[in-house]
């Protein structure tokens, strides 16, 4: 249960990077790679949790998964979504895996001040 | 109106991590992040190092709750142990160790960082290491690699250890080793006992060369 951890840093980077607009947050987008081990539910459950306890309320938090990319020893690049999957030319699994672990915010939506 | 950002969900603890290291690095610290199932041995694996490495060192030791881990290595006969009382998290987090890092004085080349028995949640977090080792165990059963991924996604070396107890388990030490090279084809492997001593002069070997070159 590090999720909560997790969504701790992505309120207080929020808050950080955000200080005029982030009690205006409506919406946050979130991926997630396919090897970041992260249960998506309780990370929503973490975050709304956060956001209310800070007043602001239904914010919608749309978490998307992206599949990892690695190059194999063959110089091929592949997509791929469990660890298990091979090098779909040469089959082999000696690859550098370049991304799938990280954990990012892509983007908010703000509430314009007229139409508050 | 939608604002695109590109912010890291680990950002503040990255913030903190690259503190932690630069801290360490200044004090010639070299640190290793020591990953492990409760009861695979990781205390152990400190208290052998305690009577055999020749290199000073620290210890930080994470558990929910007591001392007694840290206990063990003073015991074992290095007094620079701390424990580090999470009081219910299930990782130590790069403040948890930077608050430790505090009272370091005294002139060590290694610090062991031996994290909260648990191989989900202590793998996502850099804490300021140089690198993370995950420690198996035989009797825990040789699926572990392929049950919890992340960490050997992330671990540079494996120990394997209780190697004494392999004859008497059934354990397909081969297939383990196989699973850490799909996770990361680099990785270090040891096999270890702390009843015969076995694979801790290559694992020491290892820590020394490594530090040369950080």
């Amino acid at each position: 249960m590090h999720e909560f951890a997790i969504a701790q840093d992505i309120i207080s980077s929020l808050e950080k990077n955000l200080p005029e607009d982030f009690a205006k947050i409506t919406s946050i987008d979130i991926e997630t790679g396919a090897f970041s081990g992260i249960v998506t539910d309780s990370l929503v459950f973490g975050l709304e949790t956060i956001f209310t306890e800070k007043q602001i309320n239904s914010v919608e938090i749309n978490i998307k998964k992206i599949e990892a990319k690695a190059v194999c020893e063959c110089g091929n690049s592949y997509n791929l979504e469990d660890i298990f999957e091979l090098c779909p030319k040469c089959g082999s699994a000696v690859r550098e895996l370049n991304s799938g672990t990280e954990i990012s915010v892509k983007s908010v939506n703000i509430k314009e001040d007229n139409n508050e | 109106m939608k604002k695109k950002l590109k912010i890291s969900a680990y950002e503040q603890n990255n913030q903190i991590a690259s503190e932690n290291r630069q801290f360490l690095y200044h004090k010639g610290i070299f640190a290793i992040n020591i990953i492990g199932s409760p009861g695979c041995g990781k205390t152990s694996i400190l208290e052998y190092t305690a009577g055999n490495f020749k290199k000073s060192f620290g210890v930080i030791i994470g558990d929910v709750k007591t001392a007694l881990d840290s206990n063990r290595i003073m015991k074992a006969g290095n007094n620079f142990s701390y424990p580090i009382e999470t009081g219910g998290g299930c990782h130590i987090s790069p403040a948890m160790l930077k608050e430790k890092l505090d009272v370091i004085n005294t002139d060590i080349d290694f610090l062991f960082i031996e994290n909260v028995g648990n191989l989900v949640c202590p793998s996502s977090f850099d804490l300021g290491e140089n690198f993370k080792v995950a420690v198996l165990s035989i009797p825990e059963g040789d699926e572990k690699v392929r049950k919890y991924p992340s960490l050997f996604l992330k671990a540079e070396a494996v120990i394997i250890n209780k190697i004494d107890l392999l004859d008497f388990m059934e354990y397909d030490i081969e297939q383990v080793e196989k699973d850490c090279r799909i996770h990361n084809p680099k990785v270090k492997i040891f096999r270890t006992s702390v009843k015969t001593g076995e694979g801790f002069s290559e694992w020491f070997d290892f820590l020394s060369e490594k530090r040369k070159h950080f």
